[in-house]
Parts: C-alpha cells; sequence; structure tokens
C-alpha cells in the first residue's frame, strides 16, 4: 500500500501523495511518515513520499526487440514500476514481431519508451511461475532454500542453476499451450462484432463473446 | 524501431553498485529470477531493493549480500515453505535495513 503509492508519486511527478487507511498503524512512526492537511476539507492524511527506483526489472511472457512487453494475468506492481523507475530492463521469454504487441496495443503493459534493455530470458522466472507458460517449481524452491547454508553450495547453486537445463526443454512442450492462451486471449478481447450503433460491448455482447470462446 | 536486445550479463551491469531497483511479479509469481540470479554471479553490492510482496528474488540478492536496503511489504516464499531465510538473518544482524510497508 505504502511501496505503491511511492511509486505513484513518482510515476506523476510529485514528491508526495496522501493516502487514507495507514492512520492507526505503527508503521506511520516506524517510518517516519509526516501527514498533510488537505487544503479543502481539512481532513489530515499521511504522506508517502516519492519512490523512485533507478531500475525496474520486469519479467514477461512476450516482448517486441524494442521493449514493448505484455504481461497475461496480474501485472501486479509491473506496470506502476516501469512508470516510476527512472528507466526499465525488460526480460521477456520470447521476442515478438512488433506486429504481434501492434494488433492489441491496449494489451502492452509497459511501452518501449520506458525501456533501457530487452532480455531474451525463456524460462526467465523460474523457478517461479509464468502464466500461462508454466507453474512454480516448488522442488526447485526448495532445492534453493537447502543450498544456503553453506557458500560452496550456494555458489555451485548460482553457477549450475540445477534443473533450470530440463526447465527450458519443458517450455519448448509449452509454448504450445501459450500460443493457445494467447489466441483465447485474442478472441476474449477482440472488439466484438456488435450491430447497435455504439458499437460498445455491453454484458450481454460480453457473455456472447464468452460463450463463443467456450465453445472454441 | 531500436533494436535493444541484449544478453542477460549485458543488462545485469546497467545496473551499478547501490542502485535501487524495483522487481516485478509477486511472491512465487513472475518475478526477475535469471535476472536476479546474473546480478547475484557479478557480485553486485549495496542494492535498495523495492517491491511490495518479493520471495525467492529478494531473498536470493541477500544471500549474495547484494542488497544493504529493502523496502519492502510482505516478504516471504509462501504457504509451505516459510519465511525468506537470508533477508531474515540479514535483518536480524542489523546488516540489512528494513522499510517495512503495509
Amino acid at each position: 500500500m505504502g511501496i505503491a503509492t511511492g511509486l505513484r508519486a513518482a510515476a506523476q511527478g510529485v514528491s508526495f501523495l496522501p493516502i487514507a487507511g495507514f492512520q492507526g498503524s505503527d508503521l506511520v512512526a516506524a517510518l517516519g511518515l509526516k501527514t498533510v492537511r488537505d487544503p479543502y476539507t481539512d481532513q489530515e492524511f499521511v504522506a508517502v513520499p516519492r519512490l523512485q527506483p533507478d531500475w525496474a526489472i520486469v519479467h514477461v511472457p512476450e516482448a517486441d526487440m524494442s521493449g514493448n512487453a505484455r504481461i497475461y494475468g496480474s501485472p501486479f506492481w509491473d506496470r506502476l514500476m516501469a512508470r516510476a523507475a527512472r528507466r526499465t530492463i525488460v526480460t521477456a521469454e520470447r521476442i515478438v514481431p512488433r506486429e504481434e504487441l501492434a494488433r492489441q496495443p491496449e494489451r502492452t503493459t509497459v511501452p518501449e519508451v520506458l525501456v533501457a534493455a530487452v532480455v531474451e530470458a525463456p524460462s526467465g522466472a523460474w523457478p517461479g511461475s509464468c502464466y500461462p507458460l508454466y507453474q512454480v517449481d516448488y522442488p526447485a524452491v526448495e532445492r534453493y532454500l537447502s543450498a544456503l547454508d553453506d557458500d560452496t553450495a550456494f555458489a555451485a547453486y548460482l553457477a549450475d542453476e540445477p534443473g533450470l537445463a530440463a526447465r527450458r526443454a519443458d517450455l519448448a512442450t509449452t509454448a504450445r499451450l501459450a500460443d493457445e492462451a494467447a489466441a483465447s486471449e485474442r478472441r476474449l478481447s477482440a472488439p466484438p462484432a456488435v450491430e447497435d450503433e455504439t458499437n460498445q460491448p455491453g454484458p450481454a455482447t460480453l457473455v456472447r463473446t464468452l460463450g463463443d470462446a467456450a465453445r472454441g | 524501431m531500436i533494436d535493444k536486445r541484449v544478453a542477460l550479463s549485458q543488462a545485469a551491469r546497467l545496473v551499478p553498485d547501490g542502485a535501487t531497483v524495483a522487481f516485478g511479479g509477486s511472491l512465487l509469481h513472475r518475478f526477475p529470477g535469471a535476472f536476479a540470479r546474473e546480478l547475484a554471479r557479478q557480485e553486485r553490492h549495496g542494492l535498495h531493493f523495492v517491491k511490495p510482496s518479493p520471495g525467492y528474488d529478494l531473498d536470493l540478492l541477500c544471500r549474495a549480500g547484494a542488497v544493504d536496503e529493502a523496502t519492502v511489504g510482505i516478504a516471504t516464499m509462501e504457504a509451505g515453505l516459510g519465511m525468506l531465510p537470508s533477508f531474515r538473518s540479514r535483518a536480524e544482524r542489523g546488516i540489512l535495513q528494513v522499510h517495512e510497508h503495509a
């Protein structure tokens, strides 16, 4: 809550933003946060100072070579981080043609203007998940936890990335699933063919579109 | 259209010692794991790590000695795997400054 507010202040170019909901928390004193009085209503709010990262690092399923990046599923805070940071590095499961993202520009989470570098990094979120390509690799997370106790084991962990080669082999076979998921999302969010003059998707249209998609 | 593709190692070199870095994703989902490991291999130091809900990424960078300061909300591996051992250890020893948010 406080972090997102600090990032929002950075993204909006202001030095702080007021926030509701922090009142009564010991965190206000622990973080040394000050309050600000609303000049219109005289209400008091906690003021969260700008939090501007030098870099935002985001991993995405798809990006083009210029850094336009698309996320499937929740963007979490990635969209905000890219706008708050001075510059962004995108790592992507796969690099796709610009035209593919341009067909649905509203699905681009991070635009290229914010991006300094793009890295093609298959399995780049491993041992975590990357929707819709792969789930969390829990045994690999446990292997990480078991490599922490001595420096030699941890150095070996970083050097060898145990399990990553196998993970990448799996990824090749799941690329097809990603294509199917992407095609499905395109169907779901494509402008519906409605006949009314406003051409706006109403609830009935949405249900019809979802039904069409479900029927394949 | 500018081609901004670089190798992972080159991209990690853009982030200098002491930089404030925000990591995307949440808990064990869609975090830049390969990038975190590359920063660790390059022995980055003094980073200020920012993320509302870090997990593996923050812990690995703490274990590698890359992070001196962390602005975080919930910091955990997720149910069944427990807390972040390296993060906790450094915080308890006072060598990691933690700014805790809700």
